[in-house]
């Protein structure tokens, strides 16, 4: 047996003294009667009746229920404040990288004018193609300037 | 003559508060004992000992006869030490409660009975850094010599929970004593 062993063999045969025996089963059967003699530890050595015992219980109950409201409120609220974080952490688009971005994107908004004429019947056709021709102008303008400034 | 447990468990069920003075004298010292093993306070451990017989007191009709009534409270006691263990998270040794441990340790026979308040100190080094579970099984395995099983019962925890926590319990406490000195 090594001495780890001894130690728990030697703690399993040990037993608690209660010192007045009497006094304490009178504590117990105190508070089994509801008799107003048990004072609670917890309580300052305010003596209870039953009745406020249960008080005491549902007390330490909804406190319990408060601080797990308390607890789940403040995961929510730390989950949002990483989230408004990381939302912040994104850094804005600048001028520069917006261009960019449009010039990149011409493609989308360049239309194949090749089936429609300028003869079209339909004004809506020609105003669509007006507009996508200026559109196409636009940006084929701001792609020659970005050019000359940044190239 | 001394009536018998099935007598004043009966007697209890209707109510009777003498028959279950009787019950209290027999059986505080045993729940003391596991709550001082269980919890390493003295009060808190008098507090349980408190609650598990109003508790039995309350809910005597619901005893199953089938069991030994100190099962029952022994069972009603684990579980209370159980939830206040969840409630204290933590038992801090007292910087004085090494030195008790050494000095129990250094005693040839180790079985000198210990004051309560030496138990508890030396529980307090045992059980620090141990989750409640860790703790529960540790104790109720090596403090009070229950088996698996009976520990299963007694906690409510399952074969693999009680496994797992009693080694991973055993595992710190070995390491602990280690750095002691202790092998």
């Amino acid at each position: 047996m090594n001495k780890t062993d001894i130690l728990l063999d030697g703690l399993q045969h040990q037993q608690a003294h209660i010192e007045d025996e009497k006094a304490f089963t009178d504590m117990v059967m105190g508070r089994v009667e509801g008799v107003e003699n048990y004072i609670p530890r917890h309580d300052h050595g305010t003596p209870l009746k039953r009745g406020r015992l249960t008080q005491q219980n549902n007390s330490q109950f909804s406190i319990l229920n408060f601080q797990f409201l308390v607890r789940v409120a403040a995961s929510v609220a730390s989950v949002l404040l990483v989230g408004l974080f990381v939302a912040l952490r994104v850094q804005p688009v600048s001028s520069t990288d917006s261009t960019m971005c449009s010039l990149h994107n011409i493609d989308k908004y360049r239309i194949d004018l090749s089936h429609i004429s300028t003869d079209s019947t339909s004004r809506d056709m020609y105003r669509c193609y007006q507009e996508a021709k200026r559109e196409q102008t636009f940006y084929h303008n701001e792609l020659i300037k970005y050019s000359h400034e940044n190239l | 003559m001394i009536p018998t447990e099935k007598e004043i468990i009966a007697r209890c069920q209707q109510g009777d508060t003498t028959a279950f003075r009787y019950v209290v004298q027999q059986y505080q010292t045993m729940l003391l004992t596991l709550g001082l093993k269980m919890l390493g306070d003295e009060e808190e451990a008098k507090d349980v000992v408190q609650d598990t017989f109003v508790k039995a007191w309350e809910h005597m009709g619901r005893y199953d006869s089938r069991y030994a009534l100190s099962t029952w409270l022994y069972t009603i006691a684990s579980r209370l030490c159980m939830s206040r263990m969840k409630r204290m998270r933590r038992i801090a040794p007292l910087p004085d409660d090494e030195q008790v441990l050494r000095r129990y340790m250094n005693e040839t026979d180790g079985q000198r009975q210990l004051e309560n308040n030496e138990l508890a100190a030396i529980v307090r080094v045992l059980a620090d850094g141990l989750g409640a579970k860790q703790r529960a099984v540790f104790t109720l395995s090596h403090l009070e010599g229950l088996d698996n099983q009976e520990i299963e019962e007694r906690t409510g925890l399952n074969a693999r929970q009680v496994k797992s926590n009693l080694y991973v319990a055993r595992q710190i406490i070995k390491q602990r004593l280690k750095q002691m000195g202790y092998e």
